[in-house]
């Protein structure tokens, strides 16, 4: 059962098979949580943030693809589950980046929604609208 | 520059409304910074330096992105390059700076 909080700023995940998979952490965030890492902040021109050596430090979509780069993922074209790969999807409204949620396997998705909980769901749109606008772009990269 | 000013009731209360405020408003942003210009947070700064042993308490119990204030409040930035995104770490940086002072 989704929280009120949840359900309020993201209206489509209840529907989308939404369930929160781990609880609130603060110390690492949806970019990294792409990335495979649980310690630590990654978001570009912060202060109080990681971002990769070689990625743009600016908050650029064109700087989340770079940083996803530094690990392994390529863009592709859609967030079709494709066996032997996963997948990263970036979201942004008005063309800043605000999230990243990975794919795992068998195909669902999952999102480190700030510094809050992680949620599962069963496609993009499912954390997608107010708070994270839509997603421009896909990534992939070979499963270990 | 803090002080070891004990924080009155009052102080603590307003802290601990404008906290729970400001972790409604931006939980789930991911950029620390974005989180540090929302108007709760920058109305803790606005309370001034009796507020970091309050702010101390907070980290100790988690480590959500006040680093900001303690830098604005304090002057101080007692966490090495290496540790940059790594809130526990921070955190702890953070604990130990105040312990020094006696405000954690």
């Amino acid at each position: 059962m989704l929280s009120p909080l949840l359900q309020a700023a993201f209206p489509d995940l209840d529907a989308d098979g939404g369930a929160v998979t781990h609880p609130a952490d603060p110390a690492y965030n949806c970019v990294a949580w792409a990335a495979g890492v649980t310690d630590v902040l990654w978001w570009p021109a912060d202060p109080d943030g990681y971002w990769p050596p070689g990625a743009p430090d600016e908050l650029t979509v064109a700087a989340f693809v770079a940083a996803l780069g530094t690990v392994g993922y390529v863009p592709c074209a859609d967030g079709g589950y494709e066996p032997g790969f996963e997948k990263a999807a970036v979201y942004a409204r008005a063309g800043v980046p605000t999230h990243v949620a990975r794919q795992v396997a068998g195909g669902r998705w999952s999102s480190k929604l700030g510094r809050d909980c992680t949620v599962g769901h069963a496609t993009p749109a499912g954390v997608a609208g107010l708070v994270y606008g839509t997603v421009v772009a896909y990534l992939r990269r070979p499963t270990a | 520059m803090a002080t070891t000013t004990v924080p009155s009731p009052a102080l603590a209360s307003r802290f601990r409304t404008l906290a729970a405020e400001w972790q409604a408003a931006t939980r789930f942003l991911s950029s620390a910074a974005a989180t540090a210009n929302h108007p709760a947070y920058r109305a803790v700064v606005a309370l001034g330096p009796d507020v970091v042993p309050l702010i101390l308490a907070e980290l100790a119990a988690t480590p959500e992105p006040w680093f900001a204030a303690l830098r604005e409040l304090t002057g101080a930035d007692p966490v090495p390059p290496a540790d940059r995104g790594r809130p526990r770490a921070a955190a702890d940086h953070w604990l130990a700076w105040g312990r020094a002072r006696g405000l954690a």
